[in-house]
């Protein structure tokens, strides 16, 4: 029996907080959130979470599904996100929340590994969660929405076939070929038949379904039939039922100006009955009973910045631009001249007679004609075909020009119903006067963004029309290089001048012919490519984007010495002195700067200085094999190699103890341990005297005390020297990525122009002997721009460092404390391929995404939807512009709540202030022109959101305008009013209740909660008697929950004991581990042997492999499909229950014992080998670690 | 067999889990709420006592193909806790539990039977479609 609980017992198992005490406020209001939750649906079975965005309801949500699940264990859970990035997003938070938020192990919830105690598959269609559904059915399943869609354009033959081979007993005739949406609805309730139960559906985004059962998309009712709905009820479909207890529904934007919406979401769960009264939307005078129903299922709270004495809600933080001007608050955009005053006149001419036409019967759909975001040819920019393993992403009609095109169904409103028309002027103009026609709105946003080149603010640009995207980076890219220019004209050498003309010329030519090929590469790709995970910083070949992107990045123009020859030649070439750069000294770190370093280092380990001298130069050699085989010595290797050889001296003879603990620290941390192999050193192997003194980058910013502090803060000596050294680490890596991948390039590359005064490549190995020079030139310049207040390299690198620890938990979660060697591999791919303005479209690119989450480029992102939902673009960016409207007050939202999140710029600005100015606020702009039927367009919008904020907040007033289409005919005639935004504090009408939360209610403990104390303890215990009992070999212990090892087998019948000789004995691998069994409140003691491979050729093994095991009679054989390699991984498993009252000594030996003789018995039958453990060992670890599997 | 004789005598009509184990003449049935049920039979080997139940009979993992509907339970007994799945002696697709009898008591037990009828019938009735044991 489930049963409701108290907020303090809640406060007992999650600390929302983790530890921060900033997030103390926040924390509790999630807590309290996921607790009436909880209580809700224990007594309704739905329950609605519609806190404003950026508040965390995902972490709410996953509150309440571990409350759920820690006090009954054998809950099961199905996630659905909207869409693939959302979903992974739901993956990674699960795991956060897990390990951060979830106070103690429990193995329900948390496990010994700090991650999930319960499985987890994530899905990417439909037929993987049959799939998974029927290999393992006791974990939750994540899901997304457009797995539902089921797109027409599929095969459907081949969607069916696909189903019978995953159900061999499934009537192939009960999949109707010929009538697809029959076909949809019986492919629902096959799925249906197979899925297991849940206790609770939890749908994030859940206005998708505002329309319910009635929309137009299928993907609904195909959602309501695989969960059971009662109207797909059918004889052919004798398994289908219900299958699940509870939903849980998540959006900020419950609903857009109807109560219905809300009946919808919950109608297409089957509990619409019982908020029946929600359904008609023409009774508006019961609004207080209405309110009263919601109130009693649905939970949303306000944000809101205290700022002095005065608490600020959204509405009152975010400044809103709807006069539709840019430059000027509550002003329109003018138009600059007659001509273009007159080309807006023809324009809406044509466009008032196109909707007059009665096809269109006076109307038009919202933001979905292309005369509204431009004059130009609209064509059409499609998304190329997605992996076939993972569903339609945007489920668009191919002949759609815009984003979200569903709002109609309309192919003529899709492709924009004024479309051909404006083509026709637009090719007319171009023909008369040879340029394009102006777009008055297009020009005015662009040239209000050119702005940010000089301060480094960003901006997020939303469109409706996909070609949008391309038209407006192309124009703010061309404002890109003027900028640009400029700034090259200004600061380059005299003698450089006239080569640099002639590249830039080079760049326009090029760019003429090859831009817009390269924009459709860029932009319009899928999520499958662009995930950033596999590309390295040697891939970047530049881009034809702008200056920045084609001279900056990849090789540059061929035969001069560019930003990108110089990156890719000096800073990241191995043989250059410049590739230690960005690098730290380490035993400069250790200590400190000594006139000689080697005496000192003598002096210190109690050596004579020849001989120490000869013994780095050997350990160096030794460090330089064992990385590289190569003949060569190239400087930055060799550089390390000593840097390890000194660092591995120190931590191995040092007699100063607190700097032995420095250098075993960095060694641990950075090196391997050095083996030296009696091998000398090569006589070319360069000596010690040139690398031990190097100077970088970093050396030398420290020196400078002003500029260290912003950039690279000291160590600080009493803190503990590890956890200083790790983050010192990780800023270095980061700055120096910054410095050399992005907009900081500019300078440095202008610095290494004035040192050699020419571009010309030929003259470019003559930067390496201004090494020091450029050095201490690039800190006087940082030195320069820190008093110059404007955004610069300082300004970039200070911000980064200044909000060090925000980003490396946003954009770096992977980002481990053990693992410093890959920073900066990692740092590398994510802050590659900038470029100052990007476009977004068809797919979301994630390296883009977290570029745009940190200072610098790009400074510009322009997109269209994709970006709506799911991603958060608020830790560097106050600025949104919404270029094209969307429909609906739930989009808008959505969009500006991409901006508006906890920790957001604006809400670190803001916070602590005492009074603030109007241009602190978050800046969000409705450009539009008020002369045009856009205004009716925009009017309608402002008046839905407005109404929005009425509805969700106290006072309600109710207007109908539930459709997106406008009747020119009638608005025109009604006489023009400005919808101002609502700036009064708001105050929810649909708070957590009081009585929810259960306060005075006694402290429950769950029954099944295991005591993870005692059961280490034991687990302890048994493993060293173990040791004491057997001769084993044991493996450095990685955790306390497992143990791995080699035993040693006699006889093929017994393990060999401590005391007895290894005399024609086996060696065989075990690993012993603690784990949770899903759905009951148990532990196990699992035990894994391997037996070997088995390659796909050598089938005929797999039957007799079985036979023998039959006649062993022990452990169950478990096989993981390599597909890489063509073979079968082959193992022996078994498991006892592990508990810390029964659980005797001799029961773990026999587990060992007979899994172990079993496994070796079947490897030497079956594949005549005695493997050793390393041949095991990294798969051994990894099934004992801490990764997302 | 007397503990365990003894044991199944004491967990006859016990409820787990929204199922009901029964003691029937040879074999323990455990019923689920669905209506399903699942035999499972316990032998004493040696010092153990195994538990299993019949998913499929020979003549079906015949007409699966004996060694590819090997490849799939050996995956599936990867991704589940206690219970093995195996073509035994017969060619019967059987599930199994192992465990030392001197030690196994009463909740060990139920847990055991439990969890062994649960992931049989659920393959029993993804490999058939129906209820067959």
């Amino acid at each position: 029996m489930i049963q409701e609980i108290g907020i303090e017992t809640a406060r007992n198992l999650i600390d929302y907080s983790g530890g921060d005490e900033r997030l103390e406020e926040i924390a509790e209001q999630q807590l309290q959130g996921a607790v009436a939750l909880h209580n809700i649906l224990v007594k309704k079975n739905f329950a609605y979470l519609a806190d404003e965005v950026g508040m965390g309801k995902t972490y709410t949500a996953l509150g309440v599904a571990a409350l759920f699940k820690h006090f009954n264990p054998e809950f099961r859970i199905l996630y659905i996100a909207p869409r693939q990035n959302i979903q992974e997003k739901w993956k990674k938070e699960l795991f956060n929340f897990t390990k951060k938020n979830w106070r103690a192990v429990d193995n329900i919830i948390k496990s010994f590994k700090d991650t999930p105690a319960y499985g987890l598959s994530s899905c990417s269609n439909l037929l993987e969660f049959i799939h998974q559904s029927t290999i393992n059915i006791n974990r939750d399943f994540l899901l997304r929405l457009t797995s539902f869609s089921l797109p027409l354009s599929d095969n459907l033959r081949k969607k069916r076939d696909e189903l019978v081979n995953e159900i061999n007993w499934l009537d192939s005739s009960a999949l109707n070929l010929y009538d697809k949406d029959d076909f949809k609805k019986n492919y629902a309730k096959v799925i249906n038949s197979i899925i297991p139960h849940f206790d609770l559906v939890i749908v994030d985004e859940s206005h998708n379904l505002k329309h319910g059962l009635k929309s137009n998309a299928s993907r609904n009712q195909v959602l309501s039939l695989v969960l059971g709905h009662d109207s797909g009820a059918d004889k052919r479909f004798p398994d289908y039922k219900k299958k699940f207890d509870r939903v849980l529904l998540l959006s900020a934007t419950p609903l857009e100006n109807d109560y219905v919406h809300l009946w919808n979401q919950v109608d297409l769960f089957g509990f619409g009955e019982s908020i029946k009264e929600l359904k008609n939307s023409e009774s508006d005078s019961d609004g207080e009973v209405k309110d009263k129903i919601i109130g009693d299922f649905l939970i949303r709270r306000i944000n809101g910045l205290h700022i002095g004495d005065k608490l600020y809600t959204k509405n009152m933080y975010r400044r809103e631009w709807r006069h539709g001007g840019l430059t000027n608050h509550d002003h329109v955009i003018e138009l600059p001249d007659e001509k273009q005053r007159m080309i807006v006149g023809l324009i809406q001419k044509k466009v008032s007679e196109v909707i007059g036409n009665e096809k269109f019967n006076n109307s038009f759909q919202i933001g979905m004609l292309s005369s509204f975001e431009s004059f130009l040819q609209t064509s059409k920019y499609r998304k190329k075909s997605t992996d076939s393993n993972n569903d339609n992403e945007t489920n668009q009609d191919d002949k759609s020009n815009f984003d979200n095109s569903d709002q109609t169904e309309s192919n003529l409103e899709k492709e924009g119903i004024d479309t051909p028309s404006i083509d026709k002027i637009a090719d007319s103009y171009y023909r008369k006067f040879n340029q394009s026609l102006p777009h008055p709105k297009m020009d005015q946003v662009s040239n209000s963004l050119k702005k940010c080149f000089d301060t480094g603010e960003k901006s997020l640009v939303f469109v409706r029309r996909v070609a949008s995207v391309y038209e407006l980076q192309e124009k703010l890219n061309k404002f890109y290089d003027m900028w640009l220019k400029a700034k090259l004209d200004r600061e380059l050498p005299e003698s450089a001048k006239e080569k640099f003309e002639e590249v830039y010329q080079q760049y326009l030519n090029e760019r003429k012919s090859k831009r817009k090929l390269s924009f459709v590469s860029e932009t319009l790709q899928d999520d499958s490519e662009n995930n950033g995970s596999s590309k390295s910083l040697e891939d970047d070949k530049g881009e034809i984007s702008n200056f920045f992107t084609w001279f900056f990045r990849g090789f540059g123009p061929e035969g001069v010495f560019s930003g990108g020859s110089f990156n890719k030649n000096r800073l990241n070439s191995e043989g250059s002195v410049y590739s230690t750069l960005f690098e730290d000294n380490y035993s400069r770190l250790i200590l400190g700067e000594e006139s000689n370093t080697l005496d000192y280092i003598a002096k210190i380990t109690g050596w004579d200085s020849r001989e120490l001298s000869k013994l780095l130069r050997r350990s160096a050699y030794a460090s330089f094999k064992m990385s590289s085989k190569s003949q060569k010595f190239p400087f930055k290797r060799v550089y390390f190699s000593y840097q390890e050889a000194i660092v591995n001296h120190l931590a191995n003879h040092c007699k100063n103890e607190i700097l032995k603990n420095k250098a075993s620290v960095i060694r641990r941390l950075r090196f391997k341990s050095i083996q030296l192999n009696g091998e000398l050193p090569k006589d070319n192997f360069p000596s010690f005297d040139k690398f031990i003194d190097v100077k970088t980058f970093f050396t030398e910013l420290e020196k400078r005390e002003n500029l260290t502090d912003y950039i690279f803060p000291l160590i600080n000596e009493n803190e503990n020297f590890e956890v200083e050294f790790i983050k010192r680490e990780k800023r270095r890596e980061l700055i120096s990525a910054v410095a050399r991948l992005g907009h900081p390039m500019i300078d440095l590359w202008l610095l290494a122009v004035k040192t050699l005064k020419t571009i010309d490549s030929k003259t470019q190995d003559r930067v390496e002997g201004r090494y020091h020079l450029l050095i201490q030139d690039y800190l006087d310049l940082l030195q320069q721009q820190k008093n110059d207040n404007q955004w610069n390299t300082y300004s970039e690198l200070s911000n980064v460092s200044k909000n060090f620890d925000l980003i490396i938990t946003i954009n770096f979660p992977e980002v481990k404390d053990d693992d410093l060697v890959s920073l900066s591999k990692i740092y590398g791919i994510a802050l590659s391929k900038q470029s100052p303005v990007r476009g977004m479209a068809g797919g979301v690119n994630k390296n883009f995404v977290r570029q745009f989450r940190m200072p610098g480029y790009p400074l510009i992102m322009v997109t269209t939807e994709v970006l709506q939902e799911g991603e958060d673009l608020h830790t560097f960016c106050s600025n949104i512009i919404h270029y094209g409207i969307a429909w609906n007050p739930s989009s808008m939202e959505q969009r500006t709540g991409r901006i508006d999140r906890i920790h957001s710029l604006t809400h670190r600005r803001l916070n602590k202030k005492v009074s603030v100015k109007d241009d602190e606020f978050i800046q969000v702009y409705y450009p539009h022109l008020r002369d045009t039927v856009e205004l009716l367009q925009v009017e309608r919008v402002f008046e839905k959101m407005n109404k929005f904020i009425r509805m969700m907040h106290q006072t309600i007033k109710r207007e109908n305008f539930n459709t997106s289409k406008i009747d020119t005919n009638r608005e025109l005639l009604v006489s023009r009013k400005d919808i101002d935004p609502i700036t009064e504090p708001l105050e929810s009408s649909f708070p957590v209740k009081e009585e929810l939360l259960l306060r005075n209610s006694e402290l429950v403990e769950s029954e099944h909660s295991a005591d993870a104390g005692k059961i280490l303890k034991l687990f302890d215990s048994v493993t060293q008697r173990l040791k004491n009992e057997l001769k084993l070999i044991t493996e450095n212990s990685i955790n306390l929950y497992s143990y791995i090892g080699t035993c040693y087998v006699k006889n093929g019948a017994r393990l060999l004991r401590y005391d007895e000789i290894c005399d024609e004995c086996r060696n065989q691998p075990f690993e012993l581990y603690l784990k949770s069994v899903v759905g009951y409140n148990k532990i196990l003691l699992h035990c894994v042997s391997p037996i070997g491979k088995i390659g796909y050729q050598h089938n005929n093994k797999i039957k007799e492999l079985n036979n023998m095991s039959n006649k062993i009679g022990f452990g169950k054989i478990c096989l993981v499909d390599n597909e890489k390699i063509k073979s079968y991984d082959l193992s022996i498993e078994a498991d006892i229950l592990f508990h810390p009252d029964s659980t005797q000594f001799e029961e773990v030996l026999d587990l060992l014992e007979r899994t172990v003789v079993s496994a070796d018995n079947l490897e030497k039958k079956l594949l005549g080998k005695d493997e050793p453990i390393n041949s095991f060992l990294d798969s051994l670890f990894v099934e004992v670690g801490n990764e997302e599997n | 067999m007397k503990k365990i004789e003894k044991l199944l005598k004491e967990i006859n009509n016990e409820r787990i889990d929204h199922s009901f184990i029964r003691n029937r003449n040879g074999h323990l049935s455990v019923e689920f709420l669905s209506g399903r049920q699942q035999r499972i039979f316990i032998d004493r080997k040696d010092k153990y006592y195994k538990m299993w139940s019949v998913i499929l009979s020979n003549s079906k993992v015949e007409e699966f193909g004996e060694v590819k509907l090997i490849q799939n339970i050996w995956n599936k007994n990867r991704q589940t806790d206690v219970v093995g799945f195996c073509i035994d002696k017969k060619n019967r697709l059987i599930g199994s539990i192992q465990q030392l009898a001197e030690t196994i008591d009463r909740e060990e037990l139920i847990f055991y039977i439990h969890i062994l009828a649960k992931e049989c019938d659920r393959l029993e009735y993804l490999f058939s479609g129906k209820d067959l044991n």
